[in-house]
């Protein structure tokens, strides 16, 4: 099988060091202009920090949803009228410039271009253990470690720049699915128990990746 | 008494003439000898004394991190066909039960068992306080809490409550003392010293506190207990918003201060392991309180995301509090888990979900002590039995039935070494080592007491 560009990024990594995850961004996005990855970046820190608790409080931290709706693939003109109409993101008008916006969009419709697949690595297993993605995916997997000991990533299939997740964070892997079927795998190579796997089909039998459509804001005070 | 192997039908077990040991008092202590001026204050006798010495019940060589908690009969017109008080020994690792153990109070010519409605481990693990009683709440205007050895099981003593025995959990103060506190219904909070015999050595009367109060619970440094104000009678007290919590110091035993919330049953409190923030259950509004004790005052309200809610409980990360809805002051036939993120809590009044456990009548949730498992053991008190709840997976992973199909009521993990113990997790949250495991994963530094060592010995066993 072909594997597609990949990398493994940590999250609380990537808030230390300014500007480290423009790897994930290169390699996820190769068709974008280094300006677009530097939006992208810059969008990723002001959604996880904004006002103290970042857009992820109530968006998720990969914007899955939470309190608030899923907002992957959102534009800039949504974020726009939500902030104008949704109550409950008043206290971020005054925190958020017109450019600030700008780059958040640049995140979340980044986001939106990608499948996200969560697994948790818990006590060497990891759950769900196996994930299927259409061919020519892109996807953004998150692996979140929930233990109290790092770990160290093995993958067969799936480039892994990073191995060591830390403890009791997350990792976020980009890549795009090859097109041909196949399979890669994730293993944990340090955990207690070792015969947990994550496993990555690539099939055709699994749902091709619709991005959401922009959804509609309601009002609420 | 009766000790009842695992997966004995429930009619055996309901017929405590078969199954139960006649329990005969022995002169071991005088009700005299035992007496504190305290305790005479607050109402507490002893009632009976037994010779507690015996072959071990279980082995903890084998089982060295086990979860202690009820098996009774039930209440509210749920009844588990279990008549008898009793106690259940879970290993937390394997996750199966250990043993279990009834005590035939009818035998002393009570006519009925009113439910273990909790039960606590002292902090060395020598003793198990399970409290019981006659009628049901409030009828009888006293109950009894019955201490046990456990190591053998058997009964050591009995007290005589002025209400009905609630809840027992651990108390480790800044300090150094380590005491078990308990608290009824018309019982104001009492504090027992393992290590001397079990005598009252704290507590304050509703005179000292100046309104009825009804659950209590110790911070995690142990210097202070909160306890939330409510009227006995449940139809005035539906209408009572404006209502208090109550600062206790633990170390004199005095009221330091009272919280204002609008709530008509405040009935949980949760402390954040940094003892900045208290939070509060509201049974009636189904709301939470987050009461910042530095700042002393309420600065976020939230739904609780369940109707009725009761115990609420952090995970491991100090963020994410899970909200037991047992439908208090409601259906209270709750089977559902809420969750909320305390972070928003300033700025949103919204729960982030509801998760369902079909643990019906859930009442508490009790921590297990391994950060990797972050699982909270959660006590049903209908379904008859003990559901295991992953905070990370948010879901249901295990479902223990209680051995002979008894209601479970609270829980503490006990880690033993031999017969050496240490709880470590209790309704009250995590202790000892466990607290400064916590500590140490959130990066929380000098934020005072409760830590670990070696509890003094408690007694003979």
């Amino acid at each position: 099988m072909r594997s597609g560009l990949g990398s493994v990024v940590s999250v609380s990594a990537m808030l230390a060091i300014a500007g480290s995850a423009l790897a994930l961004a290169a390699a996820a996005l190769p068709a974008l202009a280094d300006e677009q990855l530097d939006l992208v970046e810059q969008g990723r820190q002001i959604f996880e920090t904004v006002a103290g608790v970042g857009c992820k409080a109530c968006h998720g931290p990969f914007a899955e949803g939470k309190v608030g709706p899923t907002n992957r693939g959102v534009n800039e003109a949504t974020i726009r009228e939500a902030l104008a109409k949704v109550g409950a993101m008043q206290f971020l008008r005054e925190q958020l410039g017109d450019e600030d916006i700008k780059r958040i969009a640049a995140y979340t419709e980044w986001m939106g271009r990608h499948l996200l697949v969560k697994s948790l690595l818990k006590r060497g297993r990891f759950i769900p253990d196996a994930v299927s993605v259409y061919p020519g995916t892109p996807v953004q997997l998150v692996i979140e470690n929930t233990g109290s000991e790092p770990a160290t990533l093995a993958a067969e299939g799936v480039p892994v720049a990073t191995p060591t997740l830390p403890a009791r964070d997350t990792a976020s892997i980009v890549w795009t699915a090859p097109e041909a079927e196949g399979k890669s795998t994730i293993a944990c190579s340090d955990c207690k128990i070792k015969d947990g796997l994550l496993t990555i089909e690539v099939t055709k039998t699994a749902r091709p990746y619709i991005p959401p459509p922009q959804p509609k804001v309601v009002a609420k005070p | 008494m009766s000790r009842t192997p695992n997966r004995w039908p429930r009619w055996l077990v309901a017929l405590p003439a078969v199954c139960a040991v006649f329990l005969s008092p022995v002169p071991s202590a005088s009700a005299d000898d035992w007496a504190t001026p305290l305790a005479t204050k607050l109402g507490l006798t002893l009632e009976k004394s037994f010779d507690s010495s015996g072959p071990d019940a279980w082995d903890p060589k084998k089982h060295p991190l086990v979860f202690v908690t009820t098996e009774g009969p039930g209440y509210g017109g749920l009844l588990s066909g279990v008549t008898l008080p009793g106690v259940a020994i879970i290993d937390a690792e394997t996750r199966e039960v250990v043993t279990s153990q009834h005590y035939d109070v009818l035998a002393w010519g009570w006519k009925n068992v009113f439910e273990d409605h909790g039960v606590g481990v002292s902090p060395d693990g020598k003793w198990i306080y399970l409290p019981t009683g006659e009628g049901t709440f409030g009828t009888m205007g006293f109950g009894r809490l019955l201490i046990i050895n456990a190591r053998t099981l058997k009964l050591d003593k009995v007290l005589h409550t002025n209400g009905n025995p609630h809840h027992v959990k651990v108390l480790n103060t800044p300090d150094g003392r380590h005491y078990v506190m308990s608290y009824g219904w018309g019982q104001p909070l009492f504090v027992l010293d393992p290590a001397q015999d079990n005598k009252v050595v704290g507590g304050l009367d509703f005179n000292d506190i100046g309104i009825d109060t009804y659950l209590y619970f110790a911070s995690p440094d142990g210097q202070e207990i909160i306890a939330g104000g409510r009227f006995r009678d449940s139809a005035a007290r539906k209408d009572t918003f404006g209502n208090i919590m109550v600062r206790i110091s633990s170390k004199d035993w005095k009221v330091i201060g009272t919280v204002p919330v609008q709530e008509a049953d405040p009935v949980w409190v949760a402390f954040s392991v940094d003892n900045r923030y208290a939070y509060f259950t509201g049974a009636v509004t189904s709301r939470v309180f987050k009461y910042d004790r530095k700042a002393d005052k309420i600065v976020g309200v939230a739904r609780a995301g369940v109707e009725g809610p009761y115990g609420a409980h952090f995970g491991w990360n100090d963020k994410d509090l899970y909200v037991i809805g047992k439908g208090e002051e409601s259906h209270n036939r709750g089977k559902v888990v809420g969750f909320i993120d305390t972070s928003l809590m300033e700025k949103s009044d919204r729960p982030v979900d509801q998760f369902v456990t079909n643990c019906i009548r859930g009442d508490h949730g009790i921590l297990h002590p391994d950060p990797d498992a972050n699982e909270l053991w959660i006590s049903c008190n209908s379904s008859f039995e003990v559901v295991i709840f992953d905070l990370d997976q948010k879901q249901v992973t295990k479902r223990i039935p209680m051995p002979n199909g008894g209601s479970s009521h609270s829980g503490a993990f006990v880690k033993y070494d031999g017969w050496s113990g240490d709880v470590l997790s209790d309704q009250n949250g995590l202790h000892g080592s466990a607290l400064k495991k916590k500590r140490e994963l959130l990066g929380i530094k000098d934020v005072g007491a409760n830590e670990p060592g070696r509890p003094p010995t408690g007694g003979k066993m």
